[in-house]
């Protein structure tokens, strides 16, 4: 499992970098066809892998820039606190990891 | 069973996608947006920048030495003037991007391209206008001067190097949320920005209005009330300045030009709207001091343009040094060189002019508007096939007709801005000249004495200036430059009849026939817009220019004083004092208590009669003021007026102050409703209980009325985006103090130039240099700004200097006058 979640969070890095957004699916994709062997296990792997990756990548991100697009963002999109566009940005990551990882999973269908 | 579990778990995974990708307007799709890879996460750039940096592209001739100082203005120092251009290209894109495209696109009449078919009706109006038309008439003018467009394709190098290496992900945050892509530079696009300029400031005519005005109230009202060389006003050029020359007269002065006024008349009656009027906010204010005043002994130079203020802001700050010339000020994104500032000799700066250089004219067509009458025969017109790709719809054609007067913005019932023009008329507007605005700008960076400054005035067409100049050699200096036609007596300030030859631009005003002064006895030169000169100035030049207040006061001020320092110019610069309130108050105060009608809140009476005129932030006078006097004002004029949907050109604030000092029994004055009639003292006690019912609307407590909250100074993002905007800032002034502050309009750059043997200066924009809202710089000079600081500017002879000085480490302290 922790391949799976290495390759779905390096894989859809590596991907986006070059490739729209949603080219993510596709590391995705073979992160649950090679590794988990139960279809939550899948999910879980998409969900953390990508999810947290993007955590880290937005912290990162926000740090270097002393929080200041964040504070303008959040007043932009009107939400009462900054830490909501890490929950939108994670739980998107996390949302299209899962699935596409469990879709994956399911095409090669290890399950016992 | 399998399939049917994997159908659904691919199916909901590309439902999210797609989901994720659609954007829901005004917000950006949220897969691209939030993702951290490519979305907005990767425009929030680290806040640590280089302090200095060699620039060794291969399209760079030689190596590049970039310094940047603590507020992050680049110090540029290249060993040729092609890397010089270049590197101002580069490093203005790389901080002002989105400002650069947005805003040119804009002039071009494509912003539907990107922003759909709510900015339709916006960029047909630009087109019918001839913004691309000018530009384009520009661009050919430049390309047959080299020594010109060269500057110009080493800066669109430099733009198009920075946007060729540009990774999507790395954007500007607007790019993100509109969701478009840059466009790659062209020179077309700098004649664009220069066009911007035209129609900011001299895009306006109030020829319509004040043709709605003659023709409702007649010669004579019009005569009286709407004086171009108003009695209040100090003009530009001293009164009694001698004209050394012969003026070029085109129609004997014995005829009767009045013709032209009844030829326009009843066929006009169904004018509706008004065309962009005069902004009287648009203002600046420029003065040179010789050294005979000054505690140095040498001249100081002062400089506010009051623009529209945004954010980014419209000037961008930048030191350019390379072995043909080291100048230092700011520029508009956009323009290569330096378009107000100082070298190591000279300092110039810029007013606008209130000159007419756009007319109207009343065009007889054919039926299928093929030709139009003009001088006696049919002449063919011509026109152009304007298309407009729309995001996101279909492609729309516009055809814009053209007179050889100019184009036809409204032809038969247009909508939008374009309505604002008369139908079937044409517009001729200096801005639609081929001209070579840029060489003056180069010019004056590469100025060394006055000579070079009288030069460089003379390629520069329009928008019509006021010329500050001064040098470290003791001149001073000030032009009223740009193209003006020779007009006969009030030529131009109606509609004119377009078939008659002798309305036509047939000739300029010479370079050496422009109002000038050089060293004048007075020891300053000054300019706010007001009229350049007296009435006996041989041309006409046009009717509506500023009011006297900023300029009288700026005149009282440096009459003053003989110990002048450049703290004096900063203090003057944000000099708060109302000119009109000092003149009208007492007036309004004597006739206020004999008028017999008890005016309320007396206490606050008492106050306005101590007060020192000043329109500072937290004064209460203030605001009582300016209330009383907008409804004193609109209790004089409403009722002339009749609220028919016709635009109309009232008489000024000048004249009704002038009426109230000197004739205040005017029949103006005068108002009966029914059988009552009432005089000048019921009038303005009657405005006085108003002002005091409509403050007391919004707050009952008058401690709370403190002059800034209803003078609403903001600096708003380009697209007015709240979150990227900056407003209720806490500031003094007013549109008619020399500290010119009004809602989004104010001093957009505030210069002041010592010109010792070391030229010294100091300025402040309310922005700041990177036009990334999620960088610190983003609006780190608003602050200051609002509380009347300068920053002292950095301005190094050479590289080594500002090398040392970094070495030392460059800590900038604001200057507090």
């Amino acid at each position: 499992m922790i391949a799976a979640i290495l390759v779905a969070a390096l894989g859809s890095w590596g991907v986006m970098l070059f490739f729209p957004w949603w080219f993510m699916i596709f590391p995705c994709f073979i992160a649950g066809m090679i590794g988990p062997d139960r279809g939550f296990k899948a999910f879980f792997s998409g969900f953390t892998g990508v999810g947290l990756l993007w955590l880290v990548l937005a912290a990162f991100a926000d740090w270097k820039n002393d929080y200041v697009l964040t504070g303008r963002l959040s007043e932009l999109i009107q939400l009462p606190e900054a830490w909501m566009l890490y929950a939108i940005t994670c739980s998107v990551g996390a949302l299209i990891g899962a699935m596409s990882c469990l879709t994956g999973y399911l095409i090669l269908g290890r399950s016992r | 069973m399998k399939w049917i579990k994997v159908t659904v778990s691919a199916l909901i995974t590309l439902l999210l996608v797609i989901l994720l990708n659609i954007s829901f307007k005004p917000l950006p799709a949220i897969g691209p947006f939030f993702n951290p890879v490519t979305g907005f996460w990767q425009s929030a750039k680290s806040q640590t920048h280089a302090r200095s940096e060699w620039h060794t592209h291969v399209a760079l001739r030689d190596s590049v030495l970039v310094v940047y100082d603590d507020r992050l203005v680049p110090h540029i120092f290249a060993k040729n003037d092609h890397d010089l251009f270049f590197t101002q290209g580069f490093l203005t894109a790389r901080d002002r991007l989105w400002q650069m495209d947005l805003t040119t696109r804009a002039a071009a009449g494509r912003l539907s391209e990107v922003l759909g078919d709510r900015a339709l009706e916006m960029d047909k109006y630009q087109r019918r206008i001839g913004m691309v038309y000018g530009a384009q008439n520009k661009l050919n003018f430049h390309e047959q001067h080299p020594e010109v467009m060269a500057p110009i394709q080493h800066y669109t190098a430099g733009v198009n190097y920075f946007i060729d290496n540009l990774s999507p992900r790395n954007l500007p945050i607007e790019y993100k949320l509109i969701g478009f892509t840059p466009e790659r530079w062209t020179p077309l696009k700098s004649m664009l920005v220069m066009m911007n300029m035209s129609a900011t400031l001299n895009g306006r005519t109030d020829a319509q209005r004040f043709t709605n005005t003659l023709n409702l109230l007649g010669d004579d009202f019009v005569q009286a009330l709407y004086n171009p060389y108003h009695e209040l006003i100090d003009p530009i050029i001293p009164s009694n300045t001698p004209w050394p020359f012969e003026p070029i007269r085109l129609i004997p002065e014995s005829d009767d030009v009045e013709y032209e006024i009844e030829n326009v008349g009843d066929g006009d009656s169904d004018i509706q709207l008004e065309i962009p009027e005069a902004d009287p906010s648009i203002g600046s204010n420029s003065w040179a001091v010789s050294g005979s005043k000054t505690v140095t002994g040498k001249p100081l130079l002062a400089n506010d343009p009051h623009l529209n203020m945004s954010l980014p802001s419209i000037w961008y700050e930048i030191q350019l040094n390379s072995p043909n010339m080291n100048s230092y000020g700011v520029t508009i994104p956009g323009l290569p060189s330096i378009v107000i500032g100082f070298n190591e000799n000279i300092a110039w700066g810029f007013t606008n002019s209130g000159a007419n250089v756009m007319d109207i004219y009343e065009i007889t067509f054919n039926d299928d508007f093929s030709e139009y009458y003009h001088d006696g025969t049919w002449k063919p017109t011509r026109y152009s096939i304007e298309t407009f790709l729309v995001k996101g719809k279909k492609a729309v054609v516009d055809t814009v007709f053209y007179t050889h007067h100019g184009p036809i913005p409204n032809r038969t019932g247009a909508a939008g801005r374009s309505a604002n023009y008369p139908v079937a008329h044409a517009v001729k507007w200096i801005a639609h000249q081929p001209s070579l605005e840029l060489k003056t700008f180069l010019k004056l960076n590469r100025a060394k004495d006055y000579n070079d400054f009288y030069e460089a005035l003379k390629h520069f067409d329009g928008p019509a200036q006021n010329f500050t100049y001064a040098d470290r050699h003791g001149t001073i200096a000030l032009w009223h430059n740009g193209k003006f036609p020779i007009r006969y007596e009030g030529m131009g300030d109606f509609i004119l009849d377009g078939s008659i030859a002798d309305n036509d631009w047939n000739a300029f005003i010479p370079h050496d026939h422009k109002p000038f002064s050089k060293n004048p006895e007075r020891g300053f030169v000054s300019s706010a817009n007001q009229h350049p000169t007296d009435p006996d100035y041989p041309y006409y030049l046009g009717r509506f220019f500023a009011s006297f207040e900023r300029g009288a006061r700026i005149n009282e001020v440096l009459d003053g004083s003989n110990q002048l320092s450049y703290i004096n110019m900063m203090l003057l610069q944000l000099d708060n004092k109302n000119l009109r309130a000092r003149l009208a108050l007492p007036e309004m105060l004597k006739h206020g208590a004999i008028s017999g009608i008890p005016m309320v809140q007396s206490e606050l009476i008492n106050k306005l009669g101590n007060w020192n005129f000043s329109m500072d932030a937290t004064s209460i006078e203030a605001t009582l003021f300016h209330y009383w006097w907008s409804n004193f004002y609109d209790a004089v004029w409403n009722d002339v007026f009749p609220n028919d949907g016709t635009e109309y050109l009232k008489p000024s604030n000048a004249e009704t102050l002038r009426l109230l000092l000197n004739e205040p029994d005017s029949e103006f004055f005068r108002k009966s409703s029914g059988n009552t009639s009432i005089s000048l003292p019921q009038l303005i006690a009657n405005a006085w209980n108003k002002t005091i019912g409509q403050l007391k609307e919004g707050n009952e407590n008058s401690e709370e009325w403190e002059w800034w909250k209803y003078n609403r100074v903001s600096v708003p993002h380009l697209a007015e985006i709240p979150a990227f905007s900056r407003s209720r800032i806490k500031t003094g002034g007013t549109n008619i103090a020399v500290n010119a502050m009004r809602g989004t309009h104010g001093p957009s750059w505030r210069m002041v130039v010592s010109l010792e043997d070391r030229v010294r200066g100091w300025g402040i924009y309310p922005g700041g240099q990177s036009g990334n809202p999620g960088n610190k710089n983003y609006d780190a000079f608003i602050d200051d700004w609002a509380d009347g600081a300068f920053y002292p500017l950095h301005f190094y002879r050479n590289a080594q200097e500002a090398l040392e000085h970094l070495s030392r480490g460059i800590n900038t302290t604001e200057v507090r006058p």
